[in-house]
């Protein structure tokens, strides 16, 4: 590249311009990256469900529950190989800034069922014999500090107790688990749904939803109809679905997040694209006599309108690569948020190729321009 | 003295609507190889456009310019471009330096269109910038040199691909009497020294007086000059 002094000087003929379109292009580059990093946290977390297991919910909605008394329905459903149930807690520690994604569950079965949560046998035990004993996650204990044997309050935002008509509960630590490699859960705190049943003031002999563990994940469909039809025509008519489509309508309940964030993403590019296209047009216009001397002396319009293209490379690669590196860096902070995993390498590579064509978009009318350049009217300032 | 440029019934005109603005009218010239030439004449009498046609900046309306044995007329725009990139150079009055390259990197220009290698080039570039005088304002900006200074930057560049044909528009126009001698010397050096040829376009008769040869050019029209 032995044009680079030439390519150099062209960025920064006009360095305050030059500056701001950098910083235009690194505040959405940074964007970029950040958005799509949550994007593919969602998808990573929808990617990660497992199809074998189906959500039998209240037709009418979770807040309705299921009664008890569904769980050998459910069982005798031919493929169902396992059920187990979850009920919400909505708990938080101390503060109700601080929630906790607590439910309670049938400890064993569910154990059976969520396989890749990983509890030593000497916990298991412990949490099956401890009545108001809890498991919780390794994330949640260590940001609390909690520690097995710990007894700790929660305030359920929803259950309030039959002992005393308070709705904060105590609970004992009985042990802290972990998730399989490359595995996640959103539960931080399990706790015995027999305590909880018993000792909560109503809805008492209800669960919130079952979990059905199926033999073939393939014919996911057919089971889920044939539950839904068992329930069928009864006052606790049920809707099924597989955990992907479960994990979809629960993404989807906060708004089709995918679309707002490449609306989002899209609008900003565009603008930039305009941004961008109108910094190179003004300066290739400003540099016409330049490049009009550039060909007095043997530069070719395709050498020139390389040229002009490499500026414009060297601008939104540059930029971009900074931003990207930056949404790099500062993702972990997201990343703690929302539980996603590490930025896709393909946000990055994908980052660098945007800002190639954005490079390229916004060269080619330049180029256009520098081809109806006439040498003698452009020398002589006409 | 062999000839290095020929005009034959050059001609050359605008349309401006329906009207037909003349400016060059069937020029027929020679100019020998290695000769220094000046070209006067009023302004908008059509020397800059004569300089242009030689150069192969522009193309004639009629007739044929050859140049170093080239129909320069017939040539494509790219064919044009090779083609000056290797047989001529330009010095203008405006100097039309590169105002964020250094003096060396403006003086490399034409050598980045070569396959010379970066030391090869380096030292073409020092030994341009001094044969011009100027080997100590290497790494200095157009903006940081004199009027003077910047016009030999200038005839360095013009100089550094060695092209056989120098055409030089008004080239001591912006300066001072004293600097403008000083660039005349300097073209008069290349023209005996070198064996360059050179056209130049010029108002001013002490800078014509440099020159070998004198045309004037009127309305269109090429005079010889007495002796």
């Amino acid at each position: 590249m032995k044009h680079y002094r030439l390519i150099w000087a062209g960025v920064w003929s006009d360095s305050t311009r030059t500056a701001y379109t950098l910083v235009s292009i690194f505040a959405a580059f940074v964007l970029f990256g950040m958005l799509q990093g949550i994007t593919s946290a969602f998808n990573h977390a929808v990617a990660q469900t497992h199809l074998d297991r189906l959500y039998v919910d209240s037709r009418f909605g979770v807040a309705k529950g299921l009664p008890l008394a569904a769980l050998g329905k459910i069982e005798r459903v031919p493929g169902v190989t396992r059920v187990t149930h979850s009920s919400w807690f909505g708990g938080s520690y101390q503060d109700a800034r601080q929630p906790i994604f607590a439910l309670a569950v049938d400890p064993q079965s569910y154990l059976d069922v969520y396989s890749e949560l990983l509890l030593p046998k000497d916990q298991v035990a412990a949490w099956l014999k401890t009545r108001d004993g809890v498991v919780v996650s390794r994330k949640i204990a260590e940001r609390y500090h909690w520690k097995i044997g710990d007894r700790i309050p929660l305030r359920s935002s929803i259950w309030s107790l039959k002992s005393d008509g308070t709705s904060v509960w105590s609970f004992q630590v009985v042990g802290i688990f972990d998730v399989q490699k490359d595995r996640r859960t959103l539960s931080e705190l399990l706790l015995s749904y027999a305590y909880f049943d018993e000792a909560r003031q109503f809805k008492n002999g209800t669960v919130g939803w079952y979990i059905a563990q199926i033999a073939d994940p393939a014919g996911s469909a057919q089971v889920a109809d044939a539950i839904d039809a068992a329930f069928a025509n009864s006052s606790d008519e049920t809707l099924t679905q597989n955990e992907q489509e479960k994990a979809e309508a629960m993404l989807k309940q906060h708004g089709d997040i995918d679309m707002a964030i490449h609306l989002i993403i899209g609008a900003v590019f565009f603008t930039l694209l305009l941004l961008t296209g109108n910094t190179m047009m003004q300066s290739v216009r400003e540099r016409v006599p330049e490049f009009a001397v550039l060909k007095t002396i043997g530069y070719s319009t395709t050498m020139i309108s390389l040229i002009v293209l490499c500026e414009a490379m060297v601008i939104c690669i540059g930029a971009a690569s900074l931003g990207l590196l930056c949404a790099w860096l500062f993702y972990p902070i997201l990343q703690g948020a929302t539980d996603a995993p590490r930025m896709p390498a393909w946000v990055l590579i994908g980052g660098v190729l945007i800002a190639m064509l954005l490079a390229i978009a916004t060269a080619i009318p330049s180029t256009e321009r520098l081809r109806r350049v006439n040498v003698v009217d452009a020398l002589a300032g006409r | 003295m062999s000839v290095a440029v020929q005009l034959e019934r050059v001609a050359k005109f605008y349309r401006r609507g329906a009207e037909k603005v003349e400016i060059l009218q069937g020029i027929d010239l020679d100019i020998g190889a290695g000769q220094f030439l000046a070209l006067m004449g009023p302004s908008g009498s059509g020397k800059t456009t004569l300089l242009n046609l030689i150069g192969g900046l522009d193309r004639p309306s009629a007739g044929c310019v050859t140049v170093a044995g080239e129909r320069v007329n017939e040539l494509s725009d790219l064919q044009l471009t090779r083609w000056r990139k290797q047989h001529v150079g330009f010095i203008f009055q405006m100097y039309n330096l590169m105002p964020k390259l250094t003096v060396d990197a403006n003086v490399e220009l034409p050598l980045m269109l070569t396959g010379l290698g970066r030391k090869q080039r380096a030292s073409h570039v020092a030994a341009a910038l001094a044969m011009v005088g100027l080997s100590d304002r290497a790494k200095h900006r157009p903006a940081e040199l004199s009027g003077g200074q910047q016009q030999r930057v200038a005839i360095a560049r013009a100089i550094i691909a060695d092209p056989a044909l120098l055409v030089c528009d008004e080239p001591t126009g912006d300066l001072d009497r004293q600097t403008g001698t000083g660039i005349l010397e300097l073209l008069r050096t290349l023209n005996r020294e070198l064996g360059k040829t050179i056209i130049m376009v010029t108002h001013d008769p002490v800078a014509a007086n440099f020159a070998a040869r004198r045309l004037y050019v009127d309305k269109g029209q090429l005079l010889e000059a007495a002796a």
